[in-house]
């Protein structure tokens, strides 16, 4: 036998150095989250949008960073999960507070605002999310703008992974699948991503289905009349009713046979964020980065 | 009586001001000085609602939302679109006039809209309700137990939930359509037609100006 006896004491010692080993070897303290925002600025290249969605949202930016999770939608639940997992970095990919200004809204022009009023500042989820976000030491960064305008692509890429037609793409969004029913098909949806309460499918549940559009994400009216003859069924995460529902159901009248499905945006936009995730490690190599799905928000009544 | 005084007779009886500069409240399909035979209302003209409607004899759709899939009803983008083109000369072969009730449905006291939805999900109450009713009381129920009575009345097969299925509800806050109100303290439960997930339509790229870039 060749192994080698080591000593309780002379094991302990080993163990110590091994512990403090990353942090000496590196010489420095773990990157703030200002300097990983720099670091990630750097990396995803092109010209960093500036005036969009993106950047800080919550918590002290100079908080050093013990671990990174990136999410399609910092839920209260996603955040609990970070923390748990000694995560204080949330990069999200939509907004943290409910809506674009992903707070309350700075003050009404003269003649007030159109529409609803906005978040308040007093809001008790508000208030409490922001809370737990302080009571944790997390910091919560948006990449959204940038990270679309460099790599769309890996959303769409991410989503035909979790569905198991990573091999099968034919162009930016079709890809060529088993021949199946769009019943089959909602049916392997919902498996393969876990849904609870959010798919919603429009159009001939009997329609033969080899060619798959895939819109991770919000699919604007304009796409779905160019594309939409383009495929047996069309995946998407979210539209709007009188836009692409009711073009997908006329479809159907018309006896086009096809079918819409859509899974929610969130749903739809987690696997693109576990390759959000995937990259941010390659580029970070000294934080420990792991991806955080919301998952499907969803539940129907019975 | 034509499409056109049909339309007069709305606006005399409306009891709120006409709107000239509404360009959702137009004749989308049709002849508008054609006679009607019968009128049809609905939420939205799909084509299979078109065909109904004609098959019963009906001529004339009053419809609260779109006809060509946009609130403009802007047809540029759809000049080659097979379904567009379809549904376009199914209305005229079939003698169909098709009007859209929108912009002075809402102005209405009450909005019939409102109304008809707080009616369609058992919720009493809201009589006179605007475009905005408040908040309206229920008996004491879980929101599990409201869920089945909303997808029980309504009859909706898309009907979602996001919420604890077990917390008492009794305070309900209604906006149809997309006009799904924000979440307030006075309320335990707040329902409405669709919104964006995210509140984010407008976050998408494709529907928003874009970004300025800097280096």
């Amino acid at each position: 036998m060749s192994r080698i006896d080591i000593s309780r004491r002379r094991f302990v010692q080993l163990a110590g150095t091994a512990a403090a080993a990353p942090l000496a070897s590196h010489g420095a303290e773990p990157l703030s989250a200002n300097a990983i925002a720099v670091r990630l600025r750097a990396e995803l290249g092109g010209d960093w949008i500036t005036d969009g969605n993106d950047g800080f949202k919550a918590g002290d930016p100079d908080t050093p960073i013990r671990g990174i999770a990136t999410t399609a939608m910092a839920t209260v639940d996603v955040l609990r999960k970070a923390a748990g997992a000694g995560a204080n970095l949330i990069v999200t990919l939509e907004p943290t507070f409910f809506g674009r200004s992903d707070g309350p809204p700075p003050p009404a022009p003269p003649g007030g605002r159109r529409g609803f009023p906005g978040l308040s500042e007093d809001d008790p989820v508000y208030r409490a999310k922001k809370k737990l976000i302080e009571d944790r030491g997390l910091v919560v960064f948006r990449l959204h703008d940038n990270w679309l305008a460099q790599r769309r692509a890996e959303m769409t890429t991410g989503l035909a992974e979790s569905l198991g037609w990573g091999e099968r793409r034919s162009d930016d969004a079709l890809y060529e699948i088993p021949a199946t029913s769009a019943e089959e098909a909602v049916a392997h949806v919902r498996a393969k991503l876990g849904l609870r309460g959010g798919l919603r499918a429009v159009g001939d549940r009997k329609a033969a289905v080899r060619r798959v559009l895939l819109y991770p994400g919000f699919l604007d009216a304009q796409t779905m009349w160019k594309r939409y003859r383009d495929a047996d069924l069309t995946l998407a995460g979210e539209v709007r009713e009188w836009e692409n529902t009711c073009y997908a159901a006329d479809a159907f009248t018309a006896g086009e046979k096809r079918a819409l499905v859509t899974i929610g945006r969130v749903a739809s936009q987690d696997p693109g964020m576990r390759r959000c995730a995937e990259w941010l490690a390659t580029v970070l190599p000294e934080t420990p980065v792991r991806s955080i799905p919301a998952g499907d928000l969803y539940w129907r009544a019975v | 009586m034509t499409g056109r005084e049909v339309v007069a007779a709305i606006r005399k009886n409306l009891g709120a001001p006409w709107r000239e500069d509404s360009y959702r409240d137009t004749f989308k399909g049709g002849n508008p000085d054609a006679n009607v035979r019968g009128i049809a209302t609905t939420v939205m003209v799909t084509y299979g609602m078109l065909k109904r409607a004609s098959e019963a004899g009906l001529n004339m759709v009053i419809a609260h939302e779109v006809t060509y899939w946009n609130d403009r009803d802007e047809t540029k983008g759809l000049l080659e679109d097979p379904l567009y083109q379809e549904k376009r000369d199914y209305i005229e072969k079939n003698g169909m006039i098709v009007w859209r009730m929108h912009d002075h449905m809402h102005v209405m006291r009450p909005d019939y809209t409102v109304v008809g939805s707080l009616r369609s999900i058992g919720v009493a109450g809201g009589e006179n309700a605007g475009v905005r009713p408040g908040v309206l009381t229920i008996p004491e129920m879980t929101l599990g137990e409201f869920a089945s009575q909303v997808k029980r009345l309504t009859g909706a097969r898309a009907v979602r939930f996001v919420g604890d299925p077990g917390m008492k509800v009794r305070k309900v806050l209604l906006g149809p359509g997309y006009g799904t109100p924000r979440m307030t303290e006075e309320a335990d439960v707040v329902i409405g037609g669709e919104q964006q997930e995210a509140d984010g339509g407008f976050d998408d790229a494709s529907t928003q100006p874009t970004p300025r870039r800097t280096g």
